[in-house]
């Protein structure tokens, strides 16, 4: 259908719109999001749908979440946002033994389902420890949620409406640094980008490369730099859902290629390449040539000046995948 | 003059001039609204809910099998028999009364502690069902839709046991009434809430006040107060600090009742509802109760030194109060109260008890089912691993408990 030129924000407003056209239980809620949120991705919401459908919280994401579950056990469409993902963690417990076990501890008689709570995530360049994290790991180990992270605003917007419709609690994380710096020709209609299917952006025979959100786009330059300077033939791979995640096809290109490196921000240990890693060992064992490679942040807070240092940039993620070729 | 006053915005207050503390203790004395006294009278006609006598009848029945099933299920628990039971005694009234005055379909976000507040003919007691629950692994919904485990004679009905401290039922406020089909639901709280921080939250997001927060929710909240034994100086002291002296920080709409007094805790939510509806504004109930029962399931509440031993006379909630009729009705017991016969409650209880603790638990295999709405592939591959698993090893386990 019809398209137009949207930014990463505004490819969420989009969805958020659509969403609250198409659901009349459907509210948004947050820090901020009545004038249009810190990133403006709810300009022009609460004008549009009322202030009862797109309204301020107090400072409390417990309280967020709480709320937001609890709205979700009626039926209504809960849409809630924590700021930044770093202040995620005041809500673990409500996300964790609230959202997380509410089907499965009252056996079916009760859900919250219709709860999405999206958070800005990742580094930006100048965030420091409580602007720049990426949480995914430790929801990564909750059965009950799905984890969610686009790399785009295409992405964003199919990924994030399939979490608002699915009937299970789910967490979007958008990547900050792209709300304004990705643009694409992005449909004005709703559509949807299933959950829990990696996609193959490149394919390739000789490596492996697995990430998510922006790290897509630093391990697709690594592809091209791999290609042109040591005539390396990469398969790119978005896992876009964390939670549950695309094992198939994952192992699939691995068992192909019998190398594979993981890259994200997060700090290597406990970060959810070694969940990755270590199914892919399971599974392909007889496969690997080489060491799985993890390419991820070091196991420090995430850091303020020394930032550049820290980020496992293209750099870091090209000298291990030579490495891995030289095995 | 206007000038002189502080233009901080939200603030509507004088400068002081001379440097001095508020007490905390200035809202302490909050009266505890009551309708009966000590010995069940109704104090003033005009406050008496006129309930038929059917209805008293059967909220005193619920109240004394409420009683009647923490006995017996307490000791359960003592035995190993159960793994956790939470008892309400002390609060049977505010349970029973605040249930009461709320319709069917209202949603109803309990912890673990408001047994009672099932809908008086046909929920299971949540924080049993959730006890039983935990017996058939949480599955309790899976024997499919049938009553709960404690008994056919009860079902599974609105009332939803979450097992923390009332977050959920914030949401309340939220949703307008006509939305939900008349939806009023209510917060079940306990005083503990206050003591982990989340009452301040709770409270928060039902205050009205623009711009910084939104346009009032529906909410009832009721708090249980827990007055009792206080190490060290084993006096009486209202602990924590009590939630109807904050509602008015947070421009709620404020009240304390005597939570051990049935038709008070009704009048007070039966009020709080139609207004919370009417108004569309939240409404703080604090029903104080004398709670005999532990905190939680760790150590026995009976070593705690109490200011009231058990069977004193003194002891204002040994039995929950039996309300005497206004109209026309002896003013000593009725012998209508006679007919409820704790013996054949009792009686009625175990029956159940033990007729549940005969019944096969559900298969194990749905120890993985509702996760999620729909089966994860990695989570039916675990499935299968135990499958295969227990067809090799299923002699050490104990099977023969449960169903194929």
């Amino acid at each position: 259908g019809q398209t137009q030129k949207m930014n990463l924000f505004q490819s969420i407003t989009s969805a958020l719109d659509n969403a609250l056209a198409k659901d009349p239980t459907a509210v948004v809620f947050g820090e901020d999001v009545a004038f249009g949120g810190v990133f403006r991705c709810t300009v022009g919401l609460r004008d549009k749908y009322g202030k009862d459908r797109v309204f301020n919280t107090p400072l409390c994401e417990q309280g967020i979440v709480g709320f937001g579950i609890g709205i979700a056990v009626t039926g209504a469409t809960a849409i809630a946002e924590i700021q930044f993902a770093d202040y995620i963690f005041p809500a673990f417990d409500q996300i964790v033994n609230e959202a997380a076990k509410y089907r499965y501890r009252s056996g079916d008689l009760f859900n919250c389902g219709n709860l999405t709570i999206r958070a800005p995530w990742g580094c930006v360049g100048h965030g420091a420890l409580y602007h720049s994290q990426s949480p995914e790991a430790f929801f990564a180990h909750c059965p009950g949620i799905k984890v969610v992270i686009p790399r785009s605003p295409l992405q964003a917007k199919g990924l994030l409406l399939s979490c608002i419709e699915d009937k299970n609690p789910c967490i979007f994380f958008e990547p900050k640094i792209l709300y304004r710096a990705a643009v694409e020709q992005v449909p004005v209609e709703p559509y949807n980008i299933p959950l829990s299917q990696a996609e193959v952006l490149q394919t390739g025979s000789d490596v492996t490369m697995v990430a998510w959100g922006t790290q897509v786009h630093v391990i697709k330059e690594v592809a091209t730099m791999a290609q042109e300077k040591l005539g390396v033939s990469c398969e790119v791979i978005d896992l876009r859902t964390i939670l549950p995640w695309d094992t198939e096809t994952v192992c699939k290109s691995v068992a192909k290629t019998g190398r594979l490196l993981i890259s994200h921000e997060a700090p290597l240990t406990g970060g959810f390449a070694s969940e990755i890693s270590s199914t892919v060992q399971e599974e392909c064992f007889l496969n690997l040539e080489a060491p799985i490679a993890r390419v991820c942040g070091y196991d420090t807070p995430f850091p303020h000046i020394f930032e550049p240092f820290y980020i496992p940039d293209k750099w870091k993620c090209y000298d291990a995948l030579r490495k891995m070729i030289n095995y | 003059s206007p000038e002189e006053r502080p233009q901080f915005p939200g603030a509507s207050a004088e400068f002081a001039e001379r440097l001095e503390f508020i007490q905390p203790q200035v809202l302490a004395g909050i009266p505890v609204y009551r309708v009966m006294d000590r010995q069940g009278q109704v104090l003033r006609p005009a406050e008496d809910p006129q309930l038929p006598k059917e209805q008293v009848l059967k909220l005193y029945k619920t109240m004394t099998l409420l009683n009647t099933m923490d006995r017996i299920l307490y000791e359960s628990q003592r035995q190993g028999r159960i793994s956790f039971y939470m008892t309400n005694y002390g609060e049977e009234g505010t349970h029973v009364g605040s249930a009461a005055a709320l319709d069917a379909s209202d949603l109803v976000f309990g912890q673990y502690r408001e047994a009672g507040e099932a809908h008086l003919d046909r929920a299971v007691p949540a924080a049993t069902a959730s006890v039983w629950g935990g017996e058939t692994g949480g599955k309790m919904g899976k024997f499919g839709k049938k009553p709960g485990k404690i008994g056919k004679k009860w079902e599974i009905g609105k009332v939803r046991q979450n097992g923390d401290l009332g977050e959920e039922g914030v949401w309340a406020l939220e949703e307008k009434p006509w939305e939900f089909g008349g939806k009023i639901p209510g917060i079940l709280g306990q005083e503990t809430s206050g003591n982990l921080g989340k009452e301040t939250w709770i409270l928060r997001f039902c205050d009205p006040k623009p711009p910084r927060f939104w346009h009032p929710p529906s909410c009832s909240d009721f708090g249980g107060l827990r007055v009792g034994p206080s190490p060290p100086d084993g006096g009486l002291r209202v602990s924590g600090s009590p939630p109807a002296a904050r509602g008015p920080g947070y421009g709620l709409l404020s009240i304390r009742v005597d939570g051990n007094d049935v038709f008070a805790v009704y009048n007070a939510t039966r009020e709080a509802r139609r207004r919370a509806v009417a108004e569309n504004q939240p409404f703080l109930i604090e029903a104080m109760t004398y709670r005999w029962a532990a905190g939680g399931v760790s150590g026995d509440s009976q070593k705690k030194k109490s200011l009231f031993p058990r069977n004193s006379p003194k002891n204002p909630s040994i039995f929950p109060k039996k309300p005497h009729f206004s109209q026309g009705i002896p003013k000593k017991t009725p012998s209508i109260f006679r007919k409820i016969s704790t013996r054949k409650l009792a009686f009625s209880v175990l029956e159940a008890f033990e007729q549940a603790e005969r019944e096969p638990k559900p298969p194990p295999h749905l120890l993985f089912s509702d996760v999620y709405l729909e089966m994860p592939p990695r989570l039916r591959r675990q499935r299968e691993e135990l499958q295969r698993h227990l067809e090799t090893y299923g002699e050490h386990y104990p099977l023969q408990q449960f169903q194929k």
